[in-house]
């Protein structure tokens, strides 16, 4: 395993390069973008389990921690979505460096996926595919929701409220980030800055079906894989809990990089 | 303050970040700190608390090591057969191998949360170099005082009420968490409180300092501030500190007792271990 620091000296991102481990190398470097603060704790076990099987699959793998998150540079209460939209450039760069290859594919889950598909198209990343994994469309909605499991944990466990607006599921929640999720709708995007995009979905959500459609009318390719998560489980935490769902994405890139 | 990943340890296979006082802010035989996963959570730490305070600490001279435990995290698995008691001292002690060789660091402070105090108590035990020891959830005995006041046996049978009627909710609304299905799914080994009070004293005459915090997330074992003076043979008062978080939960997840704690450990760290001055 190869951890190491990149980026500006003041911002510097903590990342892991898996160098390309099967019998055949592809010659394609795959970024792997995680979920929000709120969804990173129990989301870094699968990504280090996929990263390793995209290897094997013969890809070279970069995961990385955006700014103000995980080893990276940066207070918990600097967090923004901007940022992180610097950081994935920053990454695919570092990842076209370190692995020596001009082809980059990425993989986004839950607001991983939504900053990855704004940062490809503001920034001409030229991705090659773009897999976005249960993608959050409007942010308004994900805020909604992981207020409402809040409320859901504090009743649970006995907690009083009325809560701090500032914090969210034990994480800073800074005024600015509350409002740069508001506004975040990805069937604003212009163009979705990747010739073709995945959509992985383990939930059944009607924006998806929108979102697939705009993707296609800004010009991807868009191809849609359902899959199940176990039953009886949440399915954020089912999803990445099951290994379906890690296989379907290393077969979706290696049948595009063939 | 800066930070650099590092691959270490016999095999190759553990993956850490060290925090480091810049040179102008090292000071000559600065013990170290070191930290490890606490359950899955990698060497972040929950909510990012290992960051944070490595980086408090680092800041204020003092080199941390956040790194993950052999299969855990990052790090690769072991190529040999122990059990994961047995893994976590032998990593413990390749972090410190790995620090003492490449730093000089002679003396360590373990920090570990809940069984990461068990393994930091396992290798205090069997390593001299290990100075100072944080228990957060780590070893708690009922006490008498905690009978007479949670009614324990009443309590006991409203906590399987309470496990009863969470897996009910469970089933019909997946996503509210079940707060009394962890006494379920989670055992440790307890040592009998007289072997551990020994263990304890040969520690304190070693010259070891240790704090031991609990949480509200302990509460089927420890209820008060003072129980863990009132849990063992011997009068540890004055001799071992101690922290009580009622309102957090075992993962610190409230803000404002998450700060608390980090004031807590860094105040301890530095009253405990005055670092000389700049040269």
């Amino acid at each position: 395993m190869n951890p190491s620091y990149f980026g500006s000296a003041g911002k510097q991102l903590f990342g892991m390069y898996h160098p390309a481990s099967g019998p055949q190398s592809r010659e394609v470097g795959v970024l792997l973008c995680y979920p929000g603060v709120q969804e990173y704790m129990y989301s870094h076990w699968a990504y280090r389990n996929l990263a390793a099987q995209l290897s094997r699959a013969g890809f070279h793998v970069l995961r990385f921690d955006y700014y103000a998150t995980g080893d990276s540079a940066g207070d918990s209460r600097e967090l923004s979505l901007a940022q992180g939209q610097e950081d994935i450039a920053a990454a695919v760069q570092e990842l076209k460096d370190v692995a020596g290859v001009g082809r980059v594919s990425a993989i986004g889950m839950r607001l991983g996926a939504s900053l990855l598909a704004l940062a490809s198209s503001s920034r001409g990343l030229g991705l090659e595919d773009l897999v976005l994994w249960d993608p959050v469309v409007r942010g308004a909605v994900y805020v909604e929701e992981l207020t409402r499991l809040e409320a859901q944990q504090r009743r649970a466990w006995r907690q009083p409220a009325p809560v701090d607006p500032e914090v969210l599921l034990g994480y800073p929640f800074p005024r600015a980030l509350r409002a740069e999720l508001e506004a975040l709708d990805l069937l604003g995007l212009r163009t979705p800055g990747a010739r073709r995009a995945v959509l992985v979905l383990t939930e059944d959500r009607p924006e998806y079906a929108a979102l697939a459609q705009h993707l296609e009318r800004s010009g991807s390719v868009v191809e849609t894989q359902r899959i199940s998560a176990p039953p009886g489980s949440n399915p954020t935490e089912g999803a990445l809990l099951s290994d379906r769902v890690l296989q379907s994405m290393t077969a979706v890139l290696t049948r595009r990089a063939a | 303050m800066r930070e650099r990943a590092h691959v270490f340890g016999s095999e190759g296979g553990l993956v850490g970040v060290l925090a480091e006082p810049s040179p102008a802010q090292a000071r000559a035989g600065a013990p170290a700190i070191l930290m490890a996963d606490v359950g899955i959570q990698h060497r972040v730490g929950p909510y990012r608390i290992w960051v944070e305070l490595a980086r408090r600490l680092a800041s204020a001279g003092y080199p941390t090591l956040r790194f993950d435990l052999s299969g855990l995290g990052d790090s690769a698995p072991r190529r040999d057969a122990r059990d994961e008691r047995a893994r976590a001292t032998v990593d413990m002690r390749e972090a410190m191998d790995f620090l003492t060789q490449r730093k000089g660091v002679k003396q360590f402070i373990v920090l570990g949360f809940c069984s990461g105090s068990d393994s930091a108590h396992d290798i205090a035990v069997g390593d001299p170099r290990v100075a100072g020891m944080v228990w957060i959830d780590g070893y708690a005995y009922r006490t008498p005082r905690f009978e007479r006041h949670w009614r324990s046996t009443r309590f006991l049978e409203w906590a399987r009420l309470r496990v009863f009627f969470n897996r009910l909710r469970e089933r019909l609304r997946p996503s509210a968490p079940a707060r009394g299905a962890r006494e379920e799914i989670y055992t440790r080994e307890y040592p009998e409180p007289a072997q551990l009070s020994q263990q304890l004293e040969t520690l304190l005459a070693r010259g070891l300092h240790m704090l031991a915090i609990y949480s509200g997330g302990a509460d089927l074992t420890y209820g008060y501030a003072e129980q863990f003076y009132e849990m063992f043979p011997a009068d540890f008062r004055g001799r071992i500190d101690t922290g009580y978080y009622p309102a957090a939960d075992h993962l610190f997840t409230g803000l404002p007792e998450r700060q608390r704690l980090l004031e807590q450990l860094e105040g301890w760290i530095r009253q405990r271990y005055p670092l000389p001055p700049a040269a």
